[in-house]
């Protein structure tokens, strides 16, 4: 009883150690690329940026351009299929798009890409800048489990002991 | 016999573990590797910038890690001759070595397990390969830090024998060492453990990557050879210093 009542606290004290690792990680919300297009041809298909890395957060796109566009936010694997078979099977797909700020849950920690298709007749010029904000959904959903298994834990082991002392008492014994 | 001896030194050492275990010290390690490892921002523009994150994210680490060598171990040596353990437990048929090398060997693998296993978590975090052998690298450094931070401690601890006294000196001890080695430069680099870890990194990153991935030296055979042989000397030396101390002249009162 001991040994399981030390396991729920040190559980806990990892899921809330972890809630703090968290909340701190995802306070920051910054710039983390950006694109300044010159002249993208009418008709053309771009990768927008090199391969980034991104944690599961919410991705702010803010979309400066002269004609609209449809833009595709990839997945490393939906990159390489793109490239190989020309198939697109994008996570966001967002269409004629000129002056806007889009946002996008990323699903999964990992490799993205943007792809960009210029839909008009004359050529795009502008900037598409990337932010990331919100917090990290893996690292908040499992630190929340391990806390609660934590409590759930501590709070059965009270109740066990409370229930042993109960009927180990000198009313019940006589 | 030495089946005998076997089962004393083991436990020791399951007492030793135990008094760990049960002790909140295991909580304030878990949350001191968890702020210095994990807390880092995701300050990348591409896919290959996860091993700048990987050497600049948890840097402090070592920071973190001597604080917790510093308590873990002085607590360990000098609060058991305070409490009067070690008295009580050499009046069983217990030799001294053993409590000596139980205790270290103890301490030294559950510190080590616990960052060595939040600093695995980059793999994930970083969505690294589980074979890069760069997070292996790193483990390496905090291994060779660990052993010389835990030597100096336990050396201050069995000397001063005062609990408080003996987590205070240790702390300044190996932060005067780290900082001052790193700011007068030359062969005293070796014993900074940040600038070790970033010859580690930049070779075994040169060696893996085909560049240094975190600056534009390179870094040589030697450099790599003394900046491990240098703190791992010292460690030893220091170890088979306080081995005979404790197990011959160190006076129990």
């Amino acid at each position: 009883m001991k040994k399981l009542t030390r396991l729920s606290l040190v559980l806990f004290v990892i899921g809330i150690s972890l809630l703090a690792v968290t909340l701190v990680r995802g306070n920051t919300s910054f710039s983390f690329t950006r694109l300044f297009m010159q002249n993208f041809g009418s008709s053309e298909w771009e990768l927008g940026f090199n391969a980034f890395f991104a944690p599961p957060r919410i991705l702010r796109m803010v979309v400066n351009l002269s004609s609209p566009v449809d833009i595709y936010v990839l997945t490393g694997n939906e990159v390489r299929l793109w490239k190989s078979s020309g198939t697109i099977d994008a996570i966001g797909v967002f269409q004629g798009v000129e002056r806007s700020t889009i946002t996008l849950q990323l699903p999964d920690r990992g490799e993205y890409n943007v792809l960009i298709h210029n839909l008009s007749n004359s050529s795009v010029a502008g900037e598409v800048k990337l932010m990331l904000y919100g917090l990290e959904s893996d690292l908040l959903y499992t630190s929340i489990g391990l806390s609660i298994v934590g409590i759930i834990l501590f709070v059965g082991t009270q109740i066990m002991s409370w229930h042993k002392a109960k009927q180990n008492s000198p009313k019940k014994l006589a | 016999m030495a089946k005998k001896q076997h089962s004393v030194f083991r436990t020791v050492a399951k007492w030793e573990l135990q008094e760990y275990v049960n002790s909140p010290v295991l909580e304030f390690i878990i949350i001191a590797a968890m702020a210095s490892i994990l807390i880092y921002g995701m300050q990348s523009s591409s896919f290959l910038d996860q091993y700048h994150m990987l050497y600049y994210g948890p840097k402090n680490m070592f920071l973190f890690l001597s604080i917790t060598v510093s308590v873990v171990f002085s607590r360990s040596f000098s609060g058991s001759f305070n409490r009067g353990e070690v008295k009580m437990l050499l009046s069983y048929p217990i030799e001294r070595w053993k409590l000596f090398v139980a205790k270290y060997i103890v301490l030294f693998a559950a510190v080590f397990l616990i960052f060595a296993i939040i600093f695995s978590c980059n793999i994930y975090l970083l969505s690294l390969s589980i074979f890069e052998p760069l997070v292996y690298v790193s483990l390496l450094a905090i291994f060779v830090q660990l052993f010389i931070a835990s030597t100096i401690a336990v050396a201050i601890a069995v000397l001063v024998k005062n609990e408080v006294v003996s987590v205070l000196a240790s702390m300044l001890l190996l932060f005067g060492i780290d900082s001052f080695s790193a700011d007068i430069g030359g062969s005293l680099t070796f014993l900074s453990a940040s600038e070790r870890f970033g010859y580690l990194f930049g070779y075994f990153g040169q060696l893996t990557k085909g560049a240094n991935p975190i600056s534009a030296d390179i870094v040589t055979v030697d450099t790599i050879s003394l900046s491990i042989l240098v703190p791992v000397c010292i460690s030893i030396f220091l170890l088979i210093f306080l081995y005979m101390y404790f197990t011959r002249f160190m006076e129990v009162d």
